[in-house]
């Protein structure tokens, strides 16, 4: 894994490494002092194994064969990062108001985690700002990527002409499901996008086919992980009408599901969305926490998918899956 | 069991104590001492050599977060240390359980020092 780091100042980069040295140090740590070879190296490894990025923006002037050449800055660099996956946090760390306030936008805009430091004291903002920006950012998100092929899928992604972004979710949430339920849990785990409606019952986005929660059969106990369980509370609740359209509550019943499991999670990726997610266990057992790191996984996907959707007005797009 | 790789003779933090369910919320750096015992200090940097001082061995050390009675993250990461091993660390979780803390659900996460990996969430 590596951290990636633009900044041209000796002092800073000093106490950069002493930082990453003192917790991270299996991680490979890559300064660059100008934007271009910044992006031209990132545009050939990608994002997926870089744990963080922290950007400068002012930089000063290179001198080459006796010239002075502009190194670029900042939102160059962030203007690039914003065109990938939102798959690595951002630390932004310029003293440039203006600029920093422009990159956060691009980042923001783009879905990507990122933090604002304006540093201060000399280097002391390192030890003490930037130090612990960089050990929470990295421990709360890189265990959450495991799954590279997540990262291939979205990279793959391009403009087809038919289809419907979700027809493509519904690719994407079919794959997640079968890897995820090679990869976590033998007994199987799926995945569904349900959409609430202005009448606040729960339906599914991709239709009623549900092909791998037809596989779990019947006793599976379904979670759903929501944002916004006001509607419902959160712990178990039967499959009834009254929390579920009647298209749904049909298939569900024709599955002999019976139970529904609504927990309470961060805000996910759409407010009208709600990633749904159905497993063997119940919730309580331990099996089903060890499924709670899939469960962050499928969310980051779908985050990932939502990104590259709004980002081109949902354009339609169709996911080519090996 | 391993040595600090940066071995200079550091005495030991005044603030340096056998952690407790009483621990303040905050962020922390840990190292187990070849007693079992684990010791903990704030976190800060490059704390670890100053948890128990005088270069001693450890047989493990970390860093993590607490927040009440809960654990909201708990890792291997250390560099003076860099034990690697997953079974030290959830050694490490049932220790802090014993004391009444509660482990949160995925809080457990191992970095690799040594493969390039990205780091796994234990439980």
């Amino acid at each position: 894994m590596r951290i990636v780091i633009l900044e041209d100042n000796i002092d800073r980069q000093l106490a950069m490494r002493q930082v990453i040295a003192d917790r991270f140090s299996g991680h490979i740590l890559e300064f660059f002092v100008a934007a271009q070879p910044m992006i031209d190296h990132l545009s050939v490894t990608g994002l997926y194994d870089v744990s963080l990025i922290s950007l400068d923006n002012d930089l000063e002037l290179i001198e080459k064969d006796g010239c002075l050449v502009d190194p670029g800055d900042g939102i160059e660099v962030a203007r690039w990062i914003r065109s990938q996956p939102a798959v690595t946090p951002v630390i932004v760390h310029t003293t440039n108001m203006s600029a920093g306030d422009q990159i956060m936008e691009l980042l923001s805009e783009a879905g990507f985690i990122r933090e604002r430091i304006v540093p201060y004291d000399g280097e002391v903002w390192i030890s003490e700002r930037w130090r612990t920006s960089v050990r929470d950012l990295i421990v709360g998100t890189e265990p959450h990527r495991t799954m590279s092929s997540n990262g291939v899928q979205i990279l793959r992604a391009s403009h087809h002409g038919e289809g419907s972004p979700e027809k493509t979710l519904r690719e994407i949430l079919r794959a997640a499901s079968l890897e995820l339920c090679g990869s976590v849990d033998p007994s199987g785990l799926c995945l569904e996008l349900l959409r609430l409606r202005t009448d606040g019952l729960l339906e599914s986005v991709t239709g009623t086919g549900l092909p791998v929660l037809r596989e779990l059969g019947a006793g599976a106990t379904i979670e759903i992980v929501t944002e916004s369980a006001d509607s419902f509370g959160t712990g178990p609740f039967s499959v009834n009408k009254r929390h579920l359209s009647d298209e749904f509550y049909s298939h569900l019943k024709w599955l002999g599901i019976t139970q529904v499991q609504l927990d309470v999670v961060q805000p996910s990726v759409s407010r009208q969305a709600i990633l749904f997610i159905a497993v063997r266990q119940s919730s309580t057992d331990l099996a089903s926490h060890r499924n709670q790191f899939a469960i962050r996984e499928a969310r980051s996907l779908l985050e990932v998918a939502f990104r590259q959707f709004s980002r081109r007005n949902e354009t339609p797009y169709a996911v080519h899956l090996d | 069991m391993k040595y600090p790789l940066d071995d200079e003779n550091y005495e030991r933090d005044i603030r340096s104590r056998a952690i407790t369910s009483q621990l303040p919320d905050g962020a922390y750096v840990f190292v187990r001492d070849i007693d079992g015992a684990v010791y903990v200090l704030p976190d800060g940097p490059h704390q670890h050599p100053k948890v128990l001082g005088s270069a001693k061995p450890a047989v493990y050390a970390g860093d993590f977060s607490k927040r009440g009675q809960f654990v909201t993250d708990l890792t291997n990461l250390s560099g003076t240390f860099q034990f690697e091993d997953a079974a030290g660390l959830l050694a490490v979780a049932r220790a802090f359980e014993e004391i009444g803390l509660t482990i949160h659900p995925g809080a457990v996460r191992l970095f690799s020092y040594s493969s390039g990996q990205r780091a796994q969430i234990l439980r």
